[in-house]
């Protein structure tokens, strides 16, 4: 047999559905049903009458919402019924279950169902004197248990069910009478299995109220219409309005917070819906849009965002046209198409500024300056400098919604991080934006967005406790799938300077089917992931192999400044490390002038320059660095940028070292200990060690020490190599264990101490093999 | 055989000679009849025209002749007519001299018009709509009288005939029109549209009997020695319809159904005619079945299935009705029938705003759907918009002056306004169309009595008993109270006894208790108390348990009265 046609039709409010929802309702009205079924009963009524956000489990990652079926209404009833009473609830199910269907199936015209309506809006008075007189009125027999007030909630879906039935043309009537028949059609089996001595048939059709009546005649009279044929005959499926743009809307939430992937039974709905009356529902196309951008789609995503907004524009007025170009310039940014997201952009704010509309404008500019941020190169007249547009931003927040506040606040720590202002100011604002975003009672998003950026300012700062802390916050509330995935990709980071590489690896392993859903975010994974496989590389001296990853970063067109910033400088890293300074001292002076000219990423601009002091530290005038070193480790103060700090540490003691200052070095990271020692970083911490010992054996003087002075001494030396080597071994960084291997031998040497000398050689040739190793692992 | 052959040819030979000049319905009509007559063996076997007419020589009606040249002009005229190019079509044909395309063009004309007065009124009931005219009527008629002076075989067309008597009706010149469409039928009578028409503006029925007399006498006489089998099967259709529109119910009638339905045995017509002749005697079950056969039939035909729809209206027939509604808006939504079904089972359902809404979208779809303004009319007397009423009635009168439920319908509008003068008038031209229609007497007794002229109530409510003992229902309590009650205004005591006694018998014959027996049995108590006929007033007072508590406080006093007094205690 072939399948019907499947037409949707939508109606204002009125669906099959709530036929079954008004025969229960009428059911625990009249009383017909035990009272502990009652609790059931209406929980399921209550369930179905809230819509679709009730409906679905946003616990599990936002299953996708369907319009309700009957089968799940029945396991609905079923399942609240067993969560009421797990002993007698089967028995309440299948009692509500026969009465439900015994209600539905004496449904059996046009007539029956206008009938039916007419007694839902029998059980409705307009107060409660209302209802007093009427139950005086009535006989004792023919009495309600209950009557619905109409401003009750119960009384509310009635009273709109029956006038949105009423309102209908006779046309309508029977449109909902036919998709009613298709719609319980679903239970004619179980009908007939459970409760019926026979099958419903063409009868229950064209079956009759009144028992004399013959309908032969219609039946066979309809059935010779040429359009009613099986082959031809089209089945009708009936949407509300107000149900289908719950439904789609609940479907945009969960596509722009989850990426949920839109349910099987609602796609085919909404495909159903563009041949005909999509433009009643013009957010089907949004639903496109957002799954083509989630697909990178870039044609389809233009062409329904286009088509959203022509049917929003022929619904409603030109008002919209602003957010339009939002979304499109939205869209842009999502393809990196940045001149066109700016001009979309600009014509956006014209149109917002026109229409006085300070609410869209305020996010208009929140959403520039985010843009903006990431794309500090890009040329633009929209206003002279951020924190310009940051005070604009918090002086007319009051007028915008409630959450823009607290952003505009995130916006300024943001800013102050980026430009490398005190540590201080940036807390300040972090903190008010925190108040804000908590006392605002808006939903989670603005907070969990504040979580985000406390945690990347405490990371940046080393305090990587409290990242960790404010990484896991927004875990617990219903963030969206994308941060959710960058506060995880954080953790890896974490766990990776914490040289817990394999964990660091399976945590970004662990998001991939969260970031499946988007092909943008999954792209960001990728690129972090390539960044530690890159970073592992230059540690453990596979350049080869780092080459090859970066290379396919740097095919990649990224515009988080983040990635794009910690590949260029791994690239320069990896260039030093192969030895080719010259070519990294070009590069890093190429980037250098680059952020020269843009100076609003202060972060990447120190790490950068004490890149370029490191390479020229590696040069034959390692003080031409000195000079850069210091005011960068000024810079990473104010700034609280601990790691840069120690970084920077590294290579002044490096740049003393040369200078024979190995007091001064001593001195300096003594004093620096702490922070060795706080941050989690362990090459830095290792690497401070050697330092250390370094220094130590320069200031050895065997001469003027007590024998127990010298043997205190060297034991401390040999610990601090002790400890580098092992981290490093750890880490496999033999380069850097080969330089402690050498430090152990300088001092084998200035304490004549053979048999260390002989150890050191042994452990050196070792290292080698093992670099020979790593660089043969690759090839 | 020979004759029913000849009808069948004429009938095929009207089918495209009406299809030719554009006459639809007509043509449709013809074919159907063709298609509903008993089908023959010989027939069947053979349906070629020309063998046919060789074998049996059958006297020719009316048929197009054209030279070449009109001829393409014809065909030509008849595309543009075809693709509701109208303009078009009358401009092709402007200087043909051939009387068809002058019909074609002329015809062409009258719907231009009529298309463009539906533009200019916005829709039947539009904001300009009796403001409107068809412009093109006052041309056509001054076309075809010039023509008609210039030359005289013009008269000889029975198209042109026919469409002179449209635009005559439409310019309310009846007897003028009458003659046209009757010369029409006599030159040919195979048009059905033209009997409708002629039928249409008949106004009583022996205006009508004297109309078909003429008809058939002039058959008779005209052709004397060759059969006029076919042209009096056509006046006896058009008969069995005009008796049935003013509600006949002879046996002469039943007996040429009979007739006409030995000829055509599966003629939905016909079926129809003879639904409505009984839905007219009240006979409603008989006619649902006549519907029903209808429809297994012809399953999908729509025409006149707005009648079914009253007749399960009367009969309370809700689902019925439903399954109609849903069948005809399968079949058509956009048929005046379907939107009139719709109305009526809305109006069944007492959702009288959504029934007017149905009817006026029924009058947009064809402003001459002659029960609409009527139904309309009752869903607004439900509405208790008594004045809309008065109009829809009024428009409904217009349309169609045999439609009695309107004339009553206005009646009863102005007896709710307390206008029983002008309601006296609507109910006497109800009544002259339907005189054995008991209800209408009644209303017009009420008027009457309204009105003070007590005699003529008594006269008219007398009347309504009488049809109403005639249809062996039993005797309305309410006039014989009312006859009653008139009797003691006009101080004939007797007369008002002998009349409450009946009330009262109808509550024990017919266990027919309510508070007009009550009033009755108190009546009669009192009476008999006066008369000083105790036991009689006993008898009286004693049962009335029924009524006010003052009437059976007022009747436990006579009965106690009369009991005290039978015992011989005075007080």
């Amino acid at each position: 047999m072939t399948q019907p046609n499947v037409r949707v039709v939508l109606t204002p409010s009125f669906a099959p559905y709530k036929v079954v929802i008004l025969s229960l309702i009428a059911a625990y009205c009249a009383g017909v049903l035990p009272k502990k079924t009652h609790r059931p009963l209406l929980a399921t009524i209550v369930k179905y009458i809230e819509g679709p956000q009730s409906l679905v489990d946003t616990d599990n990652g936002g299953a996708s919402a369907n319009p309700p079926s009957l089968d799940g209404i029945i396991a609905s009833i079923r399942q609240t019924c067993l969560q009421t009473d797990p002993e007698e609830g089967v028995n309440y199910a299948d009692d509500i279950e026969k009465r439900l269907l015994h209600a539905l199936w004496s449904l059996k015209s046009v007539d029956s169902l206008h009938a039916f309506v007419d007694r839902s809006k029998s059980l409705l008075v307009n107060n409660y004197r209302h209802g007093r007189e009427i139950i005086e009125k009535l006989s004792s027999s023919s009495l309600p248990d209950y009557l619905l007030t109409r401003s009750s909630f119960l009384g509310q879906f009635v009273t709109q069910c029956v006038a949105s039935f009423y309102s209908g043309e006779f046309g309508d009537i029977e449109l909902v009478w036919n998709s009613f028949v298709t719609f319980r059609g679903a239970s004619k089996s179980e009908w007939a299995k459970k409760y019926s001595k026979r099958i419903p048939d063409i009868s229950d059709t064209f079956g009759s109220t009144e028992n004399t009546d013959d309908f032969s005649v219609f039946a066979k009279a309809l059935q010779s219409l040429p359009f009613e044929n099986e082959e031809t005959k089209e089945e009708y499926r009936l949407i509300s309005k107000e149900d289908l743009e719950k439904l789609v809307n609940h479907q945009i939430h969960l596509l722009e917070n989850y990426g949920a992937i839109t349910s099987t039974e609602l796609r085919q709905t909404l495909k159903l819906m563009t041949q005909s009356e999509a433009s009643r529902v013009p957010s089907i196309y949004y639903i496109e849009y957002l799954e083509c951008l989630n697909e990178a789609n870039y044609e389809g995503a233009f062409n329904a965002l286009h088509r959203y907004f022509d049917y929003m524009m022929s619904n409603r007025q030109t008002i919209f046209y602003h957010y339009a170009l939002l979304c499109l310039a939205t869209l842009h940014a999502s393809f990196n198409c940045d001149s066109e997201a700016i001009r979309a952009i600009e014509e956006s704010i014209d149109v917002a500024r026109e229409n006085n509309d300070s609410s869209c404008l305020h996010f208009l500019l929140s959403w520039l300056y985010n843009f903006m941020k990431d794309r500090p190169n890009l040329k633009h007249d929209f206003y002279v400098s951020a924190d310009q547009l940051l005070q604009y931003l918090k002086a007319n927040a009051t007028d915008a919604p409630s959450f823009s506040y607290s952003t505009a606040y995130q916006s300024e720590t943001t800013q102050i991080m980026l430009e490398g202002g005190s540590i201080n100011s940036a807390l300040e604002s972090l903190t008010k934006s925190a108040y804000l975003s908590l006392t605002e009672n808006d939903n989670a998003t603005s907070f969990t967005s504040h979580c985000a950026l406390a945690s990347s300012l405490w990371f940046r700062t080393g305090n990587f406790d409290l990242a960790k802390v404010y990484s896991d916050i927004p875990v617990g509330l219903s963030a969206s799938v994308s941060q959710k995935v960058f506060l995880n990709i954080r953790k890896a980071y974490f766990e990776f300077d914490n040289n817990n590489i394999d964990e660091a690896f399976k945590i970004l392993d662990d998001q991939k089917p969260f970031a499946a859903v988007d092909i943008r975010l999954q792209k960001d994974l990728v690129g972090h992931k390539l960044l530690l496989l890159t970073e592992q590389c230059i540690r453990s001296s596979r350049y080869k192999m780092g080459e090859l990853y970066l290379s396919r970063l740097l095919s990649q067109d990224h515009t988080d400044i983040d990635i794009t910033g910690q590949t260029h400088y791994l690239e320069i890293l990896l260039e030093l490390k192969k030895g080719n300074a010259h070519k990294a001292y070009k590069k890093v002076s190429h980037h250098l002038s680059t952020f020269a000219k843009k100076p609003n990423n202060k972060y990447w601009f120190i790490t950068f320059t004490l890149l370029n002091c490191q390479i020229l530290c590696e040069g034959p005038v390692p003080t031409r660095a000195l000079s850069i070193v210091i005011k960068c480790l000024q810079s990473s103060l104010r700034s609280g940028f601990t790691i840069l700090l120690l970084r920077g540490v590294k290579i002044l003691c490096q740049i003393l070292q040369h200078l024979d200052q190995d007091q001064d070095v001593y001195n300096i990271l003594l004093d620096c200990a702490p922070f060795f020692e706080q941050v989690p970083n362990h090459e830095i911490g290792l690497k401070s060690h050697q330092l250390l010992a370094k220094s130590l054996i320069a200031l050895y003087d065997g001469n003027n020490l007590l024998k127990q002075q010298r043997i205190d001494q060297i034991t401390l030396i040999i610990s601090h190599i002790e400890r580098s080597i092992d981290g490093f071994k750890k880490m496999s960084m033999f380069e850097e264990v080969k330089r402690s291997l050498e430090l152990q031998v300088t001092l084998g040497k200035k304490i004549n101490h053979e048999d260390l000398i002989k150890h050191a050689e042994k452990s050196l040739q070792t290292a080698d093999e093992r670099i020979i190793q790593e660089m043969a692992v690759q090839d | 055989m020979n004759e029913i052959n000849q009808l069948r040819s004429h009938l095929r030979s009207s089918i495209s000679t009406l299809s030719s000049l554009k006459l639809y319905q007509a043509a449709k009509w013809s074919a159907e009849a063709l298609n509903g007559m008993k089908i023959d063996d010989d027939e069947e076997s053979d349906v070629d025209l020309i063998q046919d007419e060789e074998t049996t020589p059958i006297p020719t009606i009316y048929q197009i002749r054209l030279n070449s040249k009109d001829h393409d002009q014809f065909e030509l005229a008849k595309t543009y007519f075809d693709c509701k190019e109208f303009d078009r079509c009358y401009t092709i044909l402007k200087n043909s001299t051939n009387s068809n395309c002058i019909f074609l063009k002329l015809y062409s004309l009258l719907i231009s018009g009529d298309l463009k007065r539906e533009q200019e009124s916005e829709g039947a009931l539009g904001s300009n709509d009796l403001n409107s005219s068809n412009k093109s009527i006052p041309i056509i008629l001054k076309e075809i009288e010039s023509l008609f002076n210039k030359d005289k075989s013009y008269k000889k067309n029975p198209f042109i005939n026919y469409l002179y008597g449209i635009t005559l009706l439409k310019q309310k010149s009846t007897s003028l029109a009458q003659d046209a469409l009757i010369t029409s039928l006599k030159q040919f009578p195979f048009n059905w549209s033209c009997w409708l028409e002629l039928i249409h503006s008949i106004s009583n029925i022996d205006e009508a009997l004297n109309i078909f007399q003429n008809l058939e006498s002039f058959f008779h006489q005209s052709f004397p020695n060759s059969t006029k089998f076919s042209e009096l099967i056509m006046i006896k259709l058009g008969k069995l319809n005009c008796l049935q529109e003013f509600f006949q119910q002879t046996p002469e009638l039943y007996n040429q159904l009979n007739e006409l339905l030995e000829i055509f045995p599966i003629f939905s017509f016909i079926k129809i005619q003879k639904a409505l002749i009984s839905y007219h005697a009240l006979e409603y079950t008989e006619c649902e079945l006549i519907f029903d056969d209808i429809l297994t039939n012809d399953p999908l035909r729509l025409d006149d299935m707005d009648l079914y729809s009253n007749i399960l209206y009367v009969m309370q027939k809700r689902s019925k009705l439903s399954y109609l509604a849903q069948l005809a808006c399968s079949i058509d939504k956009f048929r005046p029938e379907t939107c009139c079904i719709v109305a009526n089972y809305y109006s069944l359902k007492f959702e009288h705003e959504k029934a007017i809404m149905y009817y006026r979208r029924a009058l947009v779809l064809n402003r001459n759907c002659l029960s609409a303004w009527t139904l309309m009319g009752h869903e607004f007397v439900e509405l208790k918009n008594t004045h809309a009423a008065i109009e829809s009635y009024r428009r409904a009168v217009d349309t169609n002056q045999k439609d009695f439920k309107a004339w009553y319908g206005l009646g009863q509008a102005y007896e709710i306004l307390d206008m029983h003068l002008y309601s006296l008038y609507y109910y006497q031209k109800a009544c002259y169309l339907k005189p054995l229609d008991s209800r209408i007497w009644q209303a017009l007794g009420n008027c009457y009595d309204k009105l003070s002229k007590f005699k003529d109530s008594i006269k008219c409510y007398k009347k309504s008993l009488f049809l109403n003992n005639n249809s062996e229902i039993s005797k309305d309590v309410t006039i014989l109270f009312r006859i009653a009650k008139i009797f003691e205004n006009l101080n004939e005591l007797s007369n008002c006894y002998e009349f409450m006694k009946q009330v009262l018998n109808e509550e024990l014959e017919n266990n027919q208790k309510n508070d007009l027996t009550s009033q009755a049995r108190l009546w009669l108590a009192k009476y008999e108390q006066n008369l000083g006929n105790w036991e009689n007033a006993y008898f009286y007072a004693m049962d009335m348990n029924s009524g006010t508590s003052q009437e059976i406080e007022e009747a436990k006093m006579i009965a106690r009265e009369a009991k005290n007094k039978m015992n011989g205690i005075t007080r």
